[in-house]
């Protein structure tokens, strides 16, 4: 009970204060579609890189028997426990300009991710390919391979057993991957202010914007944080709770 | 409503325990943060002095929603302005200190930087504080009077994230103030009339009535020749005319 007050509070406070007479004027102004844009943008390639980097490190992990696995599983979950701020600096120290591989990039290529859309993408797919992931993985893991043994003795070759045997079962848990991936993403602060930087139009995401607006506009604070918890309720609801039964 | 119940509650926060009389909690404009670390306020005072440092406009923010100090100190006018009509101070703003701004560059000048007008160059990865903080309006105001237009790849929401991304060469020059440029050793390029804009740092108590231990430490803080050497010698200039504004 009393969790569900200390959870519920904020929220509750957050409705209270909301201004509701000039909502759809604040939520228009140029500053905050700027960081809607850039938000969608952010948080939808994020996602796509997840279910392209994911996908396959998922099924490495919850089909193939990988030695030191532990310790795999251990790195992928790393940016789900590591403070965001802490994961940008280490995102600067290896792809910022002067980074461990930042620097090759920039010598060989001309191409630097700090203070770009794409290293916004960068951070955010970052912080969001854990949720991804040990969605995944954990699907993989419930539905046995049966299914795919019985494919492969049936004459699938590995490729279309993965195609037409694996993703269809676990469709779902990828769907609900997606889901909090994008939803993470969407809220990524830490990690893209301190990696990415803040630019209206370019890399001031919805979260830097409120950042931002709380200290000078404190009323279009409150109208972006609320969008903000609305989506973040609706990507709840549309999940209905069914990757917290797993 | 809510407000009036927040500032009361706030009212009766502040009112019963502002400082209990173990602890003086003072909030400071991050570029402040060396200085007082330098400072032996154990010297000055037989309190234990607990410090908050981030960017004014965050700690005015903070106060405004009932963050508990004794002693306020901001970047500038606008900021302790703003403080005093949230009603989260109601002492005497008096002139603390000034700062000016330094074009600094990355270690090494990477971006070849000569002058003010380099930030003008798309080609250049240049930093400014966002417009919203006191070192962001000071570097906009000194732009704009120098008649530079500057195109800047990020919007730092605090002096120091800029100087540190200056330092690790992220950035290839930005608009810090003097200094931050010296706290972090950064390479300045000197810029003639850049110094004739000014931030006026403010300090004010936030009782209108603080406590004997806290106008002590107030006073040390503006009067003690020993801090306002380690002040000087951090590269603050000396208050202006001293009068509240």
């Amino acid at each position: 009970m009393i969790a569900l007050v200390v959870l519920g509070l904020p929220i509750a406070g957050l409705i209270q204060r909301a201004p509701w007479s000039s909502m759809v004027e604040r939520l228009t102004s140029d500053a905050v579609l700027d960081a809607v844009r850039v938000s969608l943008i952010v948080s939808v390639s994020a996602t796509a890189l997840c279910l392209v980097l994911g996908l396959p490190l998922a099924w490495m992990l919850g089909r193939a028997r990988l030695p030191g696995e532990r310790v795999v599983r251990a790195i992928v979950l790393l940016p789900m426990v590591l403070p965001p701020v802490v994961a940008g600096t280490a995102l600067l120290f290896a792809l910022g300009r002067r980074g461990l591989i930042g620097q090759w990039l920039d010598r060989w290529f001309g191409l630097t991710l700090p203070f770009t859309t794409a290293g916004a993408i960068v951070a955010a797919t970052f912080v969001a390919l854990p949720f991804f992931v040990t969605t995944v993985e954990s699907a993989l893991r419930q539905h046995g391979p049966n299914l795919e043994e019985a494919a492969a003795v049936s004459g699938a070759g590995p490729v279309a057993t993965f195609w037409h045997v694996t993703v269809p079962t676990i469709r779902p848990a990828i769907g609900a991957g997606l889901a909090l991936a994008w939803a993470r993403a969407l809220g990524e602060f830490g990690a893209t202010v301190t990696f990415a930087g803040s630019l209206g139009g370019r890399t001031r995401t919805l979260p830097l914007e409120t950042f931002l607006a709380l200290e000078t506009d404190r009323e279009s604070a409150l109208a972006i944080s609320l969008l903000l918890l609305s989506i973040s309720l609706a990507v709840l609801v549309a999940l209905r709770g069914r990757w917290l039964l797993r | 409503m809510s407000r009036v119940v927040v500032a009361l509650a706030a009212l009766v926060a502040l009112g019963g325990c502002g400082a209990d009389d173990e602890t003086v909690v003072l909030m400071a404009a991050s570029s402040l943060s060396d200085v007082f670390s330098e400072i032996e306020t154990g010297a000055y005072t037989d309190l234990e002095l607990t410090t908050a440092f981030a960017g004014s406009t965050t700690l005015v923010a903070q106060l405004g929603e009932g963050a508990e100090a004794d002693i306020l100190v901001t970047a500038n006018n606008d900021a302790m302005s703003r403080a005093i009509d949230d009603g989260s101070v109601a002492g005497t703003p008096v002139a603390f200190a000034t700062n000016s701004l330094a074009l600094a560059a990355a270690p090494g000048n990477p971006g070849n930087v000569v002058g003010i007008d380099d930030l003008a160059d798309p080609g250049l990865v240049l930093g400014l504080c966002a417009p919203e903080v006191p070192c962001g309006s000071l570097a906009l105001e000194a732009t704009a009077g120098l008649g530079v237009e500057v195109r800047p790849d990020t919007e730092e929401p605090n002096v120091r994230a800029l100087a540190v991304k200056i330092d690790l060469g992220e950035v290839d020059a930005g608009l810090v103030y003097a200094t931050d440029a010296a706290a972090f050793g950064l390479e300045t390029v000197a810029v003639p009339g850049l110094d004739d804009f000014v931030n006026e740092y403010l300090i004010a108590t936030v009782e209108s009535d603080p406590p004997a231990a806290v106008s002590r430490f107030l006073d040390a803080l503006l009067r003690d020749p020993l801090i306002r050497a380690v002040l000087t010698d951090a590269g603050f200039g000396a208050p202006s005319s001293g009068g509240a504004s």
